[in-house]
């Protein structure tokens, strides 16, 4: 009897791949019922925009030489949580916004506290915020270039960013000029 | 050579995150029907391989392929970021790797179950083809509003160039299930389709 060739196959060469079909109908199964769920309760996407705080907002706006954007929301507004989810813990979106502006937010904590700190008060105040989200883009002189109320979508908004922006940029009368980064 | 010098110039490992999609596309294009064409499938099977066993040799071949390449072109990235003064962070660059694997791993699965349907490189054009009809019918949904077809489009995008991030290991979030199996039922559904289209192929020189 001949010596078994090394490497030989035992059984057929055409063996259909039964287990990779169960697993590939399980995990198909599972695709279908995890999409269902997460539709329902999205998973936690983490925040990719790296805010500045209110106080620090214009002394860091002037060295980088960008607007400052208020982005004034608050836990419960769904709209929010919405632009938190497509624009900030979306890694293309949130690297695009960011190279236009420093991003500054201002949340509403008087449904939860029953009041806010006074820079958020302050700063809801001057802007005349009534609803949520109101997005506001201000140049060196902490004059408002422009605002947005509610979330248009994720490349609506963005694209409406560096617009606003680039206005701020050539906006004449303002204190000091902001040069193009 | 271009995201290497995008993501010196730009200061970021950046650019380099999306090369190894690419790359498997290149290196598993045509891996069965170029073989299937010229023949050379049909000599390798007189040989005691299976036909099972080739689909997921050229899928694991063309897998560590790419990742070998995008590997060394973000560590060369690295270490021209660290001569400029910059400092890559290393979790980071771990989350690249891993992402450049499932990238990888993903079209290498789908184009090698391309490869199995048409003979020479006729992937590569059923690829561009269901890419290009896919992204058109996504404009015509987004303009009639039918957002049925826009998340059909979507999904078919999905299915071409299976993905899966790694982000949530760097902020201690937890992963999203549902992009994790569906990443690993395109690529388990690529490879069983690819080796039943196999399986059921008469091969003889005249095919092709």
């Amino acid at each position: 009897m001949p010596p078994a060739e090394r490497g030989r196959v035992s059984g057929p060469s055409r063996q259909d791949p039964k287990l990779l079909w169960i697993v590939a109908a399980a995990l198909l199964v599972a695709r279908v019922a995890t999409g269902i769920y997460e539709e329902h309760h999205p998973p936690e996407k983490p925040d990719l925009v790296s805010w500045v705080p209110a106080a620090a907002a214009p002394a860091r706006a002037a060295a980088v030489g960008r607007p400052i954007l208020y982005d004034f929301s608050a836990e419960w507004c769904g709209p929010c949580q919405a632009m938190e989810r497509d624009v900030f813990a979306d890694a293309k979106q949130a690297a695009t916004f960011s190279t236009f502006v420093v991003p500054v937010r201002v949340v509403d904590r008087r449904r939860e506290e029953g009041h806010n700190s006074a820079i958020v008060d302050s700063l809801q105040r001057v802007h005349g915020v009534s609803a949520f989200p109101t997005v506001v883009i201000v140049g060196a002189d902490g004059k408002a270039i422009d605002r947005l109320e509610g979330f248009p979508g994720a490349q609506h908004f963005v694209r409406w960013v560096a617009t606003a922006s680039a206005r701020a940029r050539m906006a004449p009368g303002l204190g000091s000029p902001i040069p193009i980064p | 050579m271009f995201p290497l010098g995008g993501a010196v110039l730009m200061s970021t490992l950046s650019p380099l995150a999306g090369i190894a999609s690419p790359i498997a596309l290149i290196l598993a294009a045509g891996a069965i029907g170029q073989d299937v064409s010229s023949g050379t499938l049909q000599l390798l099977l007189v040989r005691p391989v299976s036909r099972p066993s080739v689909v997921v040799h050229r899928w694991l071949a063309a897998t560590l392929a790419a990742t070998v390449i995008t590997t060394m072109t973000l560590i060369l990235g690295s270490v021209a970021l660290v001569i400029r003064g910059a400092h890559p962070d290393a979790l980071d660059l771990i989350r690249m790797v891993l992402e450049s694997l499932c990238s990888a791993a993903g079209s290498a699965a789908v184009m090698v179950m391309l490869s199995t349907l048409v003979g020479g490189l006729g992937d590569v054009a059923l690829f561009f083809a269901t890419l290009i009809l896919s992204q058109m019918l996504e404009v015509l949904g987004t303009f009639k509003n039918w957002g049925w077809l826009v998340r059909a489009c979507a999904e078919i995008h999905g299915a071409l160039s299976p993905q899966l991030s790694w982000e949530w290991m760097l902020h201690g979030t937890p992963p999203s299930w549902f992009a994790l199996v569906s990443w690993a039922s395109t690529v388990s559904l690529a490879i069983a389709v690819g080796i039943a289209r196999l399986n059921r192929r008469e091969l003889s020189y005249a095919a092709g």
